[in-house]
This record gives C-alpha cells, structure tokens and sequence, in this order.
C-alpha cells in the first residue's frame, strides 16, 4: 500500500486506467485460475482411471501406464502448487463476471 | 634792521615758543592723567569684547553640532517611518495570509499529513484490491474530493510557514524600530542639551555686551574731556609752526650778520697776522691757519 506524503495527484482519467489495469490482471488471473481447476479436475479424473488400467493391465502394458501416471501426477503437483500459492477463489465464474462488469464500466467512465 | 634789534624781535618770537610749549607741555600732563584712567576702561571693554567673542564661538559651535544632530534625527524618523510603513504592510499580509490560511484549512477540513494517508490508502484499495464495483466507484468518488482537500491543505501549510516567516521578520523590525527610537531619543536630549548650552551662552553673550557697552559710554565720555585738549594741543603746535615760519626770514638776517662779522674778524685776523710775518714776529698757529684759509701766504709769495 502506498503511504508517502509524496503520492501524486492523478487525474480521474489516470486513476480510472489504472483501476482497468487492475481488473484486467484480476480477470487474467481468475482466468487462469479457472483453468486451472478445471484442468486438476480431469488430471484427477485421469489419474482415476490410470490406476484403474494398471489394476486390469496385461503384461507388458502397466508399465507404460505407470509411466503416463507419474507424469500426469507431475502435472497435478505442479498446478496444485500454483493453486495453492494463488489461494484461488471458491467462486471464480462469479469473480470473473465482475471484473468483466468493472473492466466495461472503467471502460466507458 | 641791525644785529640788536634783529635780536629783539627773535627773542620775542622765542618767548612767544617758549609760552606754546610750556602750555603743550602741561596740557600733555592732563592727558597723561586721563590717559591712565581711559586705557583701564579700554582694557576693560576690549576684555568683555573678547569675552562676548569668545561665547559667541561657543555658542556658534553649539548651534552648529545640535544643527548637525537635528538633520541627522530627521533622517533617522525617515527611516524610523519608513520601518514603521513595512511593519503595518507586513502585519496586512500576515492578516490576509492568516484570513486565506484559515478558509483553506475549513475547505481541506484536516491535516494534510491525515489526507496524504487518506489518499494513498484509498489508492492502494483502487489500484490493487478486488472489492465491490459500488465501493470502488464511492472511493474514486471520494478521490476527487480528496485531490481538492489535499491542495488546499497544501496551500494552507505554505500560507501558514508564510505567515510564520512574516512574524519572524516583524520581530526583526520591532528589534530595529526599537533600536533606531532609542538613538533617535538619545540624540534628541543631546541636542536640547546643546540648545540650552547655546542659550546659556547667549545669555551671557548680552550680560557681556551690555557691560562692554557701559565701558564704552564712559570712554566716550572721557573722549570728551580729552578731545578739546588734544585739539588745543594740535591748535598750539600749529601756532608754533606759525611762528617759527614767521621767524625764519630774521633768523637768516641775523645768522647773515653774524657771518659778515666772522669774515671781517678772519680778514683782520689775517690782516694783522701778515704785519707780524711781515715784521717777522711769531705767529700763532690760529692766526697761521686763517692766514691759510685767507690765502694771505699766497700774496706774500708774489
């Protein structure tokens, strides 16, 4: 947060720009958010399944699917980590229809 | 006229001389007499005289210093004016920088340290938190308004150190008008102070006069008693130029006379001095030497 005394006067044009920037980053962010969940909802879906093939596998096949396992559990690790440094909303689409809403009022302001 | 009655009548003259100077003579006595007594009044009134020019001086170097001071006390309330003039400007400008501080401050309605906080929190919440779009847009609303406190409030705290500067310098002034109406009063009671010595001196610059003018009445009036005898004396020395003129013409006949006699008695003298050479008796050396003078031993040659 800025705190100087020295902070400059901006004009409203100004400030309004710099609060679309904001939502614009906000929406970006929420976005990728999103696609994230939705990503870590099919790489969990997967990992489900993987493991149900390796149960039922013939030989020479699970190691294949073991392989495609470690991978996508890579995957997951990583985007869980992502997520989890982000601290990502619980109600995204609603975040990302404000911002849309912010983004087209600074817009006509 | 012959040798005797040349002399009488030269004698006469003489007597009628002698008669003048003896009367100049005491005449100079009575002169003498006052001359003592008007030489002491003299000295007596060239003394005030010196006295009164001796005050007068005074009394002028007096004048001329509290003169001196009087110009330079006229400059110094000039100045003193002139100080007294900035100070009432000053004191109109810190009223209306104090008028126009007072009206920004009721318009920014806190300190412009509080608002510069208001102002960067509320910049911070629109610049990078996700609240409300309603909150947002009564917070940017909020900024407007902040902008124009936050100028007056700028405004006020220059106007305010303005002010702050001015007094400083209205001190400086009370310290210089102070210092200049001291030097201005002190001056002032030197220059009375000159001003009563002039008159003091001026006082008796007329006491001195008045007894100088006293001493001069009665040397006048001693002028008076002596001025008919100086003229008497002069009356009688012209007479005896008179006289004298008039018994000049019978001094030249009778010193002709007593010549005409001398070189009758030399001629004889030589005369009887030749018979003596003559008859070969002595000589004296007087007889010799108007023989000489006479020639006569020239003739006795040939």
């Amino acid at each position: 947060m800025l705190e100087t005394k020295d902070i400059p006067d901006l004009s409203q044009e100004a400030l309004a720009q710099m609060i679309l920037t904001k939502h614009e980053k906000l929406l970006q962010q929420y976005e990728r958010d999103l696609t994230y969940g939705q990503r870590v909802i099919i790489l969990a879906e997967k990992l489900d399944q993987l493991e149900h093939w390796i149960r039922d596998a013939r030989l020479g096949e699970a190691e294949s699917y073991a392989n495609k396992k470690r991978e996508t559990e890579t995957e997951l690790r990583l985007i869980q980590d992502t997520l989890h440094t982000n601290r990502m909303p619980k109600n995204l689409d609603e975040k990302i229809a404000q911002q849309k809403a912010a983004i087209a009022y600074w817009k006509k302001r | 006229m012959n040798e005797k009655d040349l002399k009488s009548k030269i004698n006469d003259f003489r007597h009628e001389i002698d008669a003048r100077e003896k009367e100049i003579s005491a005449l100079y006595s009575k002169l003498n007499l006052h001359k003592a007594e008007t030489d002491k009044i003299r000295v007596a009134r060239d003394q005030l005289n010196g006295k009164v020019k001796e005050l007068s001086s005074r009394a002028k170097e007096c004048r001329d210093l509290r003169d001196k001071l009087n110009r330079e006390i006229v400059e110094h309330k000039k100045k003193h004016k002139a100080l007294i003039t900035d100070v009432k400007g000053l004191n109109e400008k810190i009223k209306k920088d104090k008028q126009e501080r007072d009206k920004l401050n009721k318009t920014a309605n806190g300190s412009e340290e509080l608002l510069d906080r208001i102002y960067a929190k509320n910049m911070g919440i629109l610049t990078s938190k996700d609240i409300p779009l309603e909150d947002e847009i009564r917070l940017f609303e909020q900024m407007s308004e902040l902008t124009e406190r936050r100028a007056a409030a700028k405004k006020a705290t220059v106007l305010h150190n303005d002010v702050l500067s001015s007094y400083k310098q209205l001190k400086e002034y009370d310290s210089r008008i102070a210092e200049l109406s001291a030097k201005i009063d002190s001056m002032k009671a030197e220059s009375d102070t000159l001003h009563k010595k002039a008159l003091e001196a001026y006082a008796e610059i007329s006491v001195f006069r008045d007894k100088s003018n006293e001493q001069h009445k009665i040397l006048l009036e001693k002028y008076t008693v002596t001025d008919p005898i100086r003229s008497r004396i002069d009356s009688l020395k012209e007479e005896i130029k008179r006289i004298q003129g008039e018994m000049a013409p019978f001094l030249e006949d009778f010193e002709k006379l007593s010549q005409a006699k001398v070189v009758e008695k030399r001629v004889q003298t030589a005369k009887e001095a030749m018979d003596k050479l003559k008859h070969r008796k002595r000589v004296s050396l007087d007889d010799f030497k108007v023989l000489m003078e006479n020639g006569g031993l020239q003739v006795s040659d040939n």
